[in-house]
């Protein structure tokens, strides 16, 4: 797969950022759920004493991370331009417990929209085909990412120039990758000719979720 | 003031703005004042509502003496590139008959997403 990776903007937080960025591929996923599961089993133990923190103290070791929430979803859904506004809806219902301010909020939604609108109409070129749409919330740092299984990216680093489109009779500003990267932290793109595009985003937003 | 084409143009967008204010039970989204076309734009701008927006816009293009394009953005409050689209699209076939674009009524963050895109360069751009 030709992967690209834009530097994350948050430097201060790299060390903290690289376990869960590593965690965006897709065996890279199944090691996140590893953690997820020991950073689970080490809450619900807490009050066992011992038991909870090496739960805990095992949670910190595998990904350096403390967590101290873990929410995830996947959804499946036809890559039809009257989803566009549902990808948003869910999304921001999904962030709505981190406490998000308008302008997070409003951030996420247009960047999830571009990568479903790319998916349509890039992806599946307005034919129709499956967008899956995958979040996971971390503490406060939000990942995102819209899979196809449609065209494919030729060229990912000419696709991501700003006003670049392959579409201009469709009369698209060649803008999504650019509001993409605006708006969002991080943004990777993998793509394989012929087989699928993943368009993977990251986004600290709001508070952390804390358990009771 | 001295009436130059930019005092008049200001004078017929302030016209329409108080207009609008007042006339609540405007049915069209699209209006034509001398030769300006206003398009009311709708509460969320994707690339689904984009498309007909377009279309519908080009056909007044067609079909009426518009030299110049008002995009409305009151009812805006979700704007994704898809809109900018539409205002690159017609500004490009309306510019070169000497037309101007106009965005009126903007928030903050339309003016961002103007801003992003490098819209500010090409349209008048009123809050």
């Amino acid at each position: 797969m030709e992967i690209r990776t834009r530097e994350s903007k948050m430097c201060a937080d790299v060390e903290e950022q690289e376990p869960v960025q590593d965690a965006m591929g897709a065996a890279g996923h199944e090691e996140m759920q590893k953690t997820i599961g020991v950073a689970k089993q080490g809450n619900i133990q807490e009050s066992g004493g011992d038991a909870g923190n090496i739960g805990q103290q095992k949670a910190m070791g595998a990904a350096g991370i403390r967590h101290e929430y873990v929410n995830e979803m996947s959804l499946t859904f036809d890559a039809v331009s009257l989803n566009e506004s549902f990808a948003r809806v869910v999304v921001a219902a999904f962030i709505t417990p981190l406490n998000p301010t308008v302008e997070e909020l409003a951030d996420v939604k247009t960047a999830v929209s571009e990568a479903v609108t790319n998916a349509i109409i890039h992806g599946y070129d307005s034919r129709g085909g499956k967008i899956r749409m995958y979040c996971m919330v971390t503490g406060n740092l939000l990942s995102v990412r819209i899979e196809d299984d449609g065209a494919g990216i030729a060229d990912i680093e000419q696709a991501m120039m700003p006003l670049y489109t392959t579409r201009p009779e469709l009369e698209r500003s060649g803008m999504g990758f650019a509001f993409m990267e605006a708006f969002m932290d991080d943004l990777k793109v993998e793509s394989r000719l012929g087989e699928g595009t993943k368009v993977s985003m990251m986004k600290r937003v709001g508070d952390a979720i804390r358990t009771a | 003031m001295a009436d130059t084409k930019e005092n008049i143009e200001k004078d017929v967008l302030f016209l329409y703005v108080s207009i609008s204010g007042r006339e609540k039970g405007m049915v069209d989204n699209y209006a034509i004042i001398e030769n300006y076309l206003m398009i009311r734009m709708p509460e969320e701008i994707d690339h689904h509502r984009a498309v007909l927006i377009s279309r519908t816009a080009d056909d007044y293009i067609a079909h009426s003496k518009i030299v110049n394009i008002v995009f409305d953005f009151e009812d805006t409050k979700f704007m994704d590139s898809s809109g900018i689209g539409v205002i690159m699209g017609r500004y490009k076939k309306i510019s070169c008959f000497g037309g101007k674009v106009f965005a009126i009524n903007t928030s903050r963050r339309i003016r961002q997403l103007l801003a992003v895109s490098g819209m500010q360069k090409l349209i008048t751009i009123m809050e």
